[in-house]
């Protein structure tokens, strides 16, 4: 009955999976093969999603083994056995690099630790072992919650202040998923094929007529300057406006006078307005750049940018007058680039674009 | 001791403490680990069985199919009649055959790969439930858990292929690892719709919301899930790395893909891993989208055999009601498998290209947008069948609130329209139920 009694089975369980987790992780320092150290990686990292169930944090441990165990050793695999030359596949260690990565090492051990001992709860076993229970492990739910903005776990802080701050990772859960949805377009772009046949071809016909890509004609290169310049031009003065409107109280330049003079056209317009129109105007210039690097996306991507402005304009309550010359001031260089590109002799400029 | 109504772990383990207790005394106390360990080691057992031998009967399944299919008989002498002891004869030549290691593999892996394959697919079954709370673990996030360990038997393979040193089987491991990195994306999002309707992650919730009628079914909740079943079972047989997806092992090309430098018992894990998938995928669907263990017309629920709501009694009718949907479970999860054979012997392999475009063009925007049409259908609460099915002892189409399935009861006249909140699905650890938490809340507000 000593025996029996005496052994704890949940102490026995963390033992032997965090004995493995370590275990294994020490493998993957010691081992020179690279293709054994991902797979001992996926052994310590499985261990650490046992320990995560044995803690019942079931949602968390099935996370780990998807994300970690999974994805990213797949992922790992794949540089590996794509990218691996000779020299990487049994890598030597250096004593330097072993003495530096010992310092980083044990520097992060140590704050780990101590972050893990500063923590109240975690140095007092728990009161009560025997109300633990299968309970604690339905984790899923309140996490989801918490993704998509409610902490259920906090509805209860009696705090008005610190409630407010409670609301949930919506927010930190969106830019995460945008910035996926970014690296997964990129890895889509970098990974097509078509376009490199498109630029072969391309640089076939550049032997074939090397005039058709050479230096773009001056009237091009004329309108595509102009444009930079009217866009830069419009969008210090917005900036400007901004700027001054908020620090009008206080400075009496020579800017301001000028700006005075216009205000009580500008004045009826929305507070949004400028740096709107400024940001777009910036886009304006980045899609008139696109165009110089002889992309046809840059024109499309103009026209779009100034129907923005039309409609930013047009919605923003200002006197149409001013709306007026802001639109025709904008829209001036792109007509004049969209009629260079298309006139002249065939092939066009625009047929020829990539 | 508890009564012990399910057969879930922890009662298994106090049947064990209680035998343990009156044999030897006080030397076992009833809450002992000993009994855990002992109830553990029985899950496994039957588990490994179910992987084991089921791997034994659908290799023989496999090859009658595949005979009638080609119109040939297939195996027909060993064990008598229909050639049933054919797949043990095999088993036996492949124990006695010599287990070579090619020169150039990295012996330790090479070794390893077949078993990481292999427990994945097992560890797998950990959480696949054969009954309403027959589960060797209940967990909270069955269908994650699944899937993510499902996930795991492509490490095998990738393993398996660069270790061998061969060519062929390197290019088998990287085209199975493509493929099945692909396919985990419209797989997810074919499971997230029954998991939406439902709303819970646990299987055993899942397969008992569907209890009733046939009509209560998930493929037959709206077409959109019925159109999202049938993505599913492309990406499962994908997943699986099954024909007409088997590009990892395709004969014609890769000798025999990422298993070429394979021989004897390691090689016959590789195929025990992939019927065990086979199985458990199939199973995942019924479960999913067919009812799990409920067949379509509530037999022991109109006898009153079944366990109802928070019945926590043990029960020899209710014992065999349980049976009964293990059978009921089996069965359809065995013509799941069936029909992946009859898939196999039938379509002609497709080529990576194919694949990718399959997985990519078709199945991802096919599972979005049944994804999006059946969350439309269930807010707007439009009419499913399960609306117009007689209502079969109050087992309309169940509503789920955090793992706890509430029941639409026959309303009594004059009576307040109630739900019967009980945690029917909670197996045996059910002190906290619907009732007391609304009784609760509504004291609080008084």
């Amino acid at each position: 009955m000593m025996l029996l009694a005496a052994i704890n089975p949940h102490s026995l369980a963390f033992l032997l999976f965090a004995l493995l987790a370590c275990g294994f992780a020490i493998a993957v320092v010691m081992t020179s093969n690279i293709v054994r150290m991902a797979f001992y990686l996926t052994l310590s990292l499985g261990a650490t999603s046992g320990l995560f169930f044995l803690a019942g944090a079931e949602f968390v441990g099935a996370m780990q083994l998807l994300i970690y165990v999974g994805g990213t050793l797949v992922l790992l695999i794949f540089g590996v056995m794509l990218t691996a030359q000779a020299r990487f596949i049994s890598m030597k260690t250096s004593g330097a690099e072993w003495v530096m990565a010992a310092g980083v090492g044990s520097a992060l051990l140590l704050l780990l630790l101590y972050a893990g001992f500063s923590v109240e709860s975690w140095n007092k076993p728990r009161a009560d072992l025997s109300s633990l229970s299968i309970f604690d492990a339905r984790t899923s739910t309140p996490i989801g919650l918490a993704l998509s903005g409610v902490r259920v776990d906090q509805l209860d802080e009696p705090s008005e202040q610190l409630r407010r701050g409670m609301s949930g990772y919506l927010f930190p859960f969106v830019i995460i998923s945008m910035h996926l949805l970014v690296v997964l377009i990129g890895a889509g772009y970098m990974a097509r094929t078509k376009r490199f046949a498109g630029r072969l071809a391309v640089e076939q016909l550049a032997v074939v007529a090397p005039r058709a890509r050479g230096p773009r004609s001056s009237a091009i290169m004329g309108g595509i300057v102009s444009g930079v310049f009217v866009n830069m031009l419009l969008a210090v003065l917005c900036f400007g406006y901004w700027l001054s409107a908020a620090a009008k109280a206080e400075e009496q330049g020579g800017m301001s006078k000028l700006l005075g003079q216009v205000a009580p056209y500008l004045q009826s317009a929305a507070d949004w307005l400028c740096p709107v129109l400024g940001l777009l105007f910036l886009a304006n210039v980045l899609m008139l750049l696109v165009v110089y690097g002889w992309q046809k996306w840059g024109v499309v991507g103009l026209v779009l940018v100034t129907i923005l402005q039309a409609l930013a304009i047009g919605n923003s309550g200002l006197h149409p007058a001013v709306a007026w010359v802001f639109l025709v001031i904008a829209m001036a260089p792109v007509a004049l680039l969209i009629v260079l590109l298309c006139s002249g002799p065939r092939p066009t400029v625009w047929e020829q674009m990539d | 001791m508890q009564p012990a109504a399910r057969l879930g772990q922890a009662t298994v383990a106090l049947f064990f403490n209680d035998i343990l207790h009156r044999a030897l005394g006080s030397w076992v106390p009833l809450d002992s680990w000993l009994g855990f360990i002992l109830a553990a080691g029985v899950h496994l057992f039957l588990l490994i069985n179910v992987v084991a031998v089921g791997a034994l009967i659908f290799i023989w399944m496999e090859r009658k199919i595949a005979g009638r299919i080609q119109d040939r008989l297939g195996p027909t002498r060993v064990g008598g009649k229909f050639g049933w002891l054919q797949t043990l004869a095999d088993g036996i030549k492949l124990v006695a055959k010599e287990d070579i290691t090619p020169k150039d593999a990295d012996p330790l892996l090479f070794k390893l790969a077949p078993y990481v394959s292999f427990a994945s697919s097992f560890t797998a079954y950990m959480a696949l439930p054969f009954a309403n709370g027959w589960a060797a673990q209940n967990i909270n996030v069955g269908v994650f858990f699944i899937i993510a360990v499902l996930g795991l038997e492509v490490f095998g393979v990738i393993l398996a292929g660069y270790a061998s040193g061969s060519k062929w089987s390197l290019f088998g491991g990287m085209r199975e690892a493509a493929q099945v990195v692909s396919y985990e994306v419209p797989i997810g999002l074919c499971i997230v719709v029954p998991v939406l309707l439902v709303g819970s992650m646990n299987l055993v919730t899942i397969g008992e919301s569907q209890a009733g009628l046939f009509t209560n079914w998930l493929i037959l909740h709206d077409p959109f899930t019925f159109a999202v079943s049938f993505v599913y079972f492309t990406c499962a047989v994908a997943s699986v790395n099954r024909a007409p997806f088997d590009l990892a092992e395709a004969e014609s090309e890769l000798v025999a893909g990422f298993h070429t430098e394979y021989s004897g018992l390691r090689w016959s894990f590789f195929f025990m891993a992939e019927y065990g998938s086979m199985f458990l995928v199939s199973g995942l669907a019924a479960i999913l989208f067919f009812g799990g263990w409920n067949g379509p017309i509530p037999i022991f629920h109109i006898l009153g055999w079944a366990y109802e709501q928070g019945e926590t009694t043990w029960k020899v009718t209710g014992y065999i009601a349980q049976v009964a949907g293990v059978l009921n479970f089996i069965l359809k999860a065995t013509l799941g498998v069936t029909v992946m054979m009859w898939v196999r012997w039938t379509l002609p392999r497709l080529r990576i290209d194919q694949v990718m475009t399959t997985c990519l063009k078709y199945c991802v925007p096919l599972a979005a947008f049944c994804f999006v049409g059946a969350m439309i259908w269930k807010l707007n609460g439009w009419v499913s069948p399960h609306d117009f099915a007689p209502n079969t002892l109050g087992h309309r189409f169940a509503e789920v609130r955090e793992d706890w399935v509430l029941r639409r009861e026959p309303m009594a006249s004059g009576q307040e329209p109630v739900a019967n909140e009980n945690a029917a699905v909670l197996g045996d650890h059910a002190p906290l139920s619907y009732s007391s938490l609304i009784s609760s809340s509504q004291e609080a507000s008084q």
